[in-house]
């Protein structure tokens, strides 16, 4: 019995002492310009939490968070502060999709990985890990061209004009609809991300534009533009695609509406540390991998909620607060599957 | 013009206090150096040649556009929409050069180009303001919004390529001295020149009285005008800067330099009113801004306070400004 | 200078058409012609637009922009630079203890504008001490507790407001209440009268202008000039939070920056409305007027199928062509 348990321990020790000498340690810079969303702070919290995870892969992973609001300059003094202490990785949402060239080429320089997230960046000395904005506006744009049967009038809401992310969306719904001729966009608004801004525009579009049949709106203005739906009673005869927050998802099997939404999950930014700290440990990605119109793209799948998978997603939401969005990260495994070697 | 009751309860000396209106900026420079320590100390490789330059760098902008809002605060006016000259004179800047081939003679056009926007913003300002008489909070806010929508119409999304010599430029050094610090020098040649023109001083005279100056005949609304003018000059070297930093042009960028302008302005000692204070001050004040963000950074306070603790900070250091500047 | 003056300085030909001149000059007219304009373009190019159940959700947005307007133009008559730039983040504010005290039930809605009201009332006090006591510029004072609002809002929430509206408030902002008006309406028009009661047949409404006339004057005649700035800073504060606590009504939820948009559109809905940035004269009712012309152009905007760059454009200059009638300073005299 002693001789056992003297080899168990041995082992054991052993066994420790081979996964402490292969134990890694890194130190990842997270930066985020924009806190006025709770999509963010899920995003930053997803994260962190993608970074405890990896203690159970032996890899441990120290993360900084630099959450503000700040402007593109303030912003590049987030990488420029990381670069100054050292990080192995920095894992930024940009404000800017060009403005960070010059100092992810000094990043690079200094050794460190850069990876941006939610929005690509120009940088050749950047990698894109996250969904594709123009994808995410054609899927939900197709959704709705079809559930009006490819005949109709519709109306658009968007983000910021001039906002990389928005435009990109804009491209993507205005390709999908020149493909059906049947279907007439007779005006595009911007509402600035703001749901206030987005009830109002809907408000009125509805008096001015009596007959529209659809509208396409992103984020966080659908829940507006839904309020003024039924404040107009007109739930039953419009169609508009959603959002992806607990709160909308709620509302939408209480009031029965007809929508559909692309998810834009905040677990884009956990994704993309995954991926930070496999190339970290060395792992080579696969040939002809990078996508987008920059080439530096690693694009995520993105979900769809529909009535079909409805059930399950408000299942899963169960419980949830109000703000919480409907999320998915892309696991190490997952990760190491899609572009690693 | 704002009348302030004379101040007897005074808690300095009236040496001390003489000394603050020759210099206004000695409260800037003092909190300068105070940061700047505290910085050092918090960030080890701060006073690392390459470090302090990098820095320089991106406070650079903030500094031009301050140092121009200066001389319009000083005539009491105020400039809302300089945010929003930087957009469009760094729209304008980049198209050209791109649409010019890029080469060494597209870049010296599109700065020229950009230049020439600046001061042609500041002059529509300078004409409603002085001329129109309209209010200047209401009239820069919407001549902002115009510049803004213009520089959207220009460039309707981020990009458009700015040559790396650009860039590599304006983080390098030319004769062996980074070349941010030739900049620095010159914004400090220029500020000690200018304010002992005969323009400064009948500038800092409308500010402190505008009906007095009227009548002992200054030219007011010209010199209202250049003021603008010199505003949105500066503001369009400050976009320069930009480009500099950036090497690419953005139609959404620049907004929040308009307050953050201001802000550097009080902080320098210049008071709001007009006709006290003067642009050294606000070259601090722009400095003071950046390093309190990379303190708050460096002092690793979790990042839910950060935004706080920086709000926190400027509001102390406004009321310190504003108490230099009191008459 | 009063029309009568520059007038009066030329011929007696001029002085024959004095009074028709004076009715066009003043700030309601204008505002009522502007109002006008917005909603027969409108028609024209959307119609619809001028449709009453269309210019009654308009006038809904405007009120909740006229009631964050009234403590704007509260400050504003106080005179000494008087303006405040921390309205919208006071507005967030607002929601957010609204909508937490709340938490969707009917019963809270009392308690819950009760503090919301506190709050924001001392807030806004904060605001007022900065600059009686500290003497402080007002726009520095609020500028820099903007800065702090911001800070202290991200720090509360952690990014994630939470609250939610009362179904009774909601029905109060949304649906028809008396003659087919909202609540929130009504609401407004009883602020309306409320406000401009205050201002012209209350002691503290004749300190207020007291002080925003001639500030040493006013102290001299006994007028507690600290005390009755302060409150007017404190009373921006509350309204701002009234703002709030019915913008949540409006939407339902609570989220960071909900009231940022209200800021500058506040101060232009003030000079609109004819009350002077300098202090001291002008009065609530135009401020109204301002606050529905502003949002009936934004409404129009939205109807032109134009690009994002013309509407900002257009936006700009039309606020400028509104300048040449309101707003405009005082030529200096030799």
């Amino acid at each position: 019995m002693k001789r056992t348990s003297m080899f168990l321990t041995a082992l054991a020790t052993a066994t420790v002492m081979a996964t402490g000498a292969f134990a890694q340690t890194f130190t990842i810079g997270l930066s985020n310009g924009w806190v006025g969303s709770e999509w963010r702070t899920q995003m930053i919290d997803e994260a962190v939490a993608a970074a405890e995870a990896w203690a159970l892969n032996g890899v441990t992973v120290n993360v900084i968070v630099q959450s503000a609001n700040v402007d593109v300059q303030g912003q590049i003094a987030h990488v420029r502060n990381y670069i100054n202490q050292g990080v192995d990785a920095i894992i930024i949402n940009p404000n800017s999709p060009t403005a960070f060239d010059p100092i992810f080429a000094q990043a690079a320089a200094a050794g460190i990985l850069t990876i941006s997230t939610d929005a690509e960046v120009s940088s050749p000395d950047a990698l894109y890990v996250g969904i594709d904005q123009k994808g995410w506006a054609m899927m939900s744009a197709a959704w709705l061209a079809e559930e009006l049967g490819g005949t109709g009038r519709v109306v658009a809401i968007n983000g910021i004009a001039g906002h990389p992310a928005n435009q990109m969306r804009v491209e993507g719904y205005q390709e999908v609809f020149a493909g059906f001729p049947g279907i007439e966009l007779v005006n595009e608004v911007n509402a600035n991300w703001d749901q206030a801004q987005g009830q109002q525009a809907m408000q009125t579009i509805l008096a001015t534009f009596g007959d529209i049949d659809g509208v396409w709106v992103q984020d966080g203005m659908a829940d507006g533009a839904w309020r003024a739906i039924e404040d107009a009673g007109r739930v039953g005869d419009i169609v508009a695609t959603g959002e992806i927050r607990a709160d909308f998802i709620g509302r939408w099997a209480e009031q029965g509406y007809t929508t559909g939404a692309s998810v834009n999950p905040p677990g884009v930014m956990a994704s993309a540390l995954n991926v930070a700290v496999l190339k970290l440990l060395g792992t080579e990605l696969k040939d002809g991998v990078f996508e987008g119109r920059y080439g530096n793209a690693l694009y995520l799948p993105i979900p769809f909620i529909d009535q079909g998978v409805f059930d399950d997603v408000m299942a899963a939401v169960d419980g949830m607060p109000g703000h919480h969005s409907v999320s998915e990260v892309v696991g190490p495994d997952a990760a190491r599957n899609m572009f690693f070697q | 013009m704002t009348m302030h009751t004379s101040s007897t309860a005074g808690t300095l000396s009236s040496s001390r206090k003489f000394e603050f209106r020759r210099h206004p900026y000695l409260l800037a420079v003092g909190v300068f150096i105070l940061l700047s320590i505290v910085n050092a100390i918090l960030q080890p490789s701060f006073l690392r040649p390459a470090v302090a330059v990098s820095n320089l760098a991106s406070f650079m902008p903030l500094i031009l556009v301050a140092v121009g809002q200066t001389y319009v605060i000083l005539a009491s006016d105020i400039d809302l929409s300089v945010g929003f000259i930087i957009s469009v004179v760094n729209v304008v800047v980049v198209t050209t050069i791109e649409a010019l081939g890029g080469s060494g003679g597209a870049i010296l056009a599109g700065f020229a180009a950009g230049i020439a926007t600046g001061i042609l913003a500041g002059l529509v300002n300078g004409l409603c303001v002085a001329v129109l008489r309209f209010q200047p909070i209401v009239t820069t806010f919407a001549t902002g919004i115009i510049f803004a929508g213009v520089a959207l119409w220009i460039l309707p999304q981020a990009g458009g390529q700015v040559p790396a010599i650009v860039w590599r430029t304006y983080a390098g050094a030319v004769a062996g001295v980074p070349v941010v610090l030739w900049l620095l020098a010159a914004v400090l040649v220029f500020i000690a020149v200018f304010a002992r023109t005969r323009f400064h001083t009948a500038l800092v005279a409308v500010g402190g009285n505008m009906q007095a100056a009227y009548q002992t005949k200054l030219p007011v609304t010209r010199i209202r005008i250049t003021s603008y003018v010199i505003s949105g000059l500066f503001a369009a070297l400050a976009a320069l800067a930009l480009v500099g930093e950036t090497a690419s042009g953005d139609p959404l960028l620049g907004g929040a330099f308009s307050l953050s302008s201001i802000t550097a302005v009080v902080l320098g000692g210049t008071a709001l009113a007009g006709g006290r204070g003067g642009a050294l001050g606000s070259l601090f004040g722009a400095i003071i801004l950046g390093l309190i963000a990379n303190v708050i950074f460096f002092a690793q306070l979790p990042f839910e306070y950060q935004n706080l603790a920086q709000g926190l900070v400027i509001l102390l250091a406004l009321a310190g400004g504003v108490f230099v500047a009191r008459r | 200078m009063t029309l009568d003056t520059a007038i009066s300085g030329r011929s007696n030909a001029v002085k024959k058409w004095a009074p028709a001149v004076g009715v066009v000059r003043k700030p309601l007219f204008i505002a009522g012609v502007a109002m006008m304009g917005i909603l027969v373009a409108g028609e024209i190019v959307a119609p619809g637009f001028a449709a009453p159940e269309q210019i009654i959700k308009m006038l809904v947005v405007a009120a909740l922009l006229g009631i964050v307007a009234a403590g704007q133009n509260l400050v504003i008559l106080g005179g000494k630079e008087g303006i405040d730039l921390s309205v919208g983040a006071t507005i967030t504010l607002g929601a957010l203890i609204a909508g937490n005290v709340m938490q969707g039930q009917d019963s809270m809605i009392a308690i819950a504008l009760i503090a919301t009201l506190a709050v924001t009332f001392g807030v806004g006090l904060l605001n007022g001490i900065g600059v009686t006591v500290l003497r402080i510029p007002p726009l520095v004072m609020t500028l820099g507790m903007l800065g702090v609002l911001h800070g202290s809002l991200i720090l509360l929430t952690r990014g994630r407001p939470s609250g939610n509206s009362a179904e009774m408030l909601s029905n109060l902002v949304d649906d028809p209440l008396i003659f087919g008006l909202p609540g929130i309406l009504i609401v407004w028009i009883g602020l309306g009268i409320l406000v401009t009661l205050l201002l012209r047949r209350t002691l503290f409404g004749m300190r207020i202008y007291a002080i925003g006339t001639n500030e040493t004057a006013a102290r001299l005649s006994g007028v507690p000039v600290g005390i009755t700035r302060t409150l007017l800073f404190g009373l921006s504060g509350m309204f701002a939070g009234l703002a709030g606590f019915f913008i949540l009504g409006f939407t339902g939820n609570v989220f960071l920056g909900v009231g940022d948009q209200y800021m500058l559109p506040s101060i232009i809905a003030v000079v609109f409305g004819g009350t002077s940035l300098a202090g001291g004269r002008g009065g609530y009712v135009g401020t109204m007027a301002g606050a529905v012309v502003l949002t009936l152009l934004q409404s129009l905007l939205t109807t032109l199928h134009i690009d994002p760059s013309g509407r900002q454009i257009i936006f700009g200059a039309t606020l400028l062509l509104l300048m040449l009638f309101y707003g405009r300073q005082q030529r200096l005299r030799s």
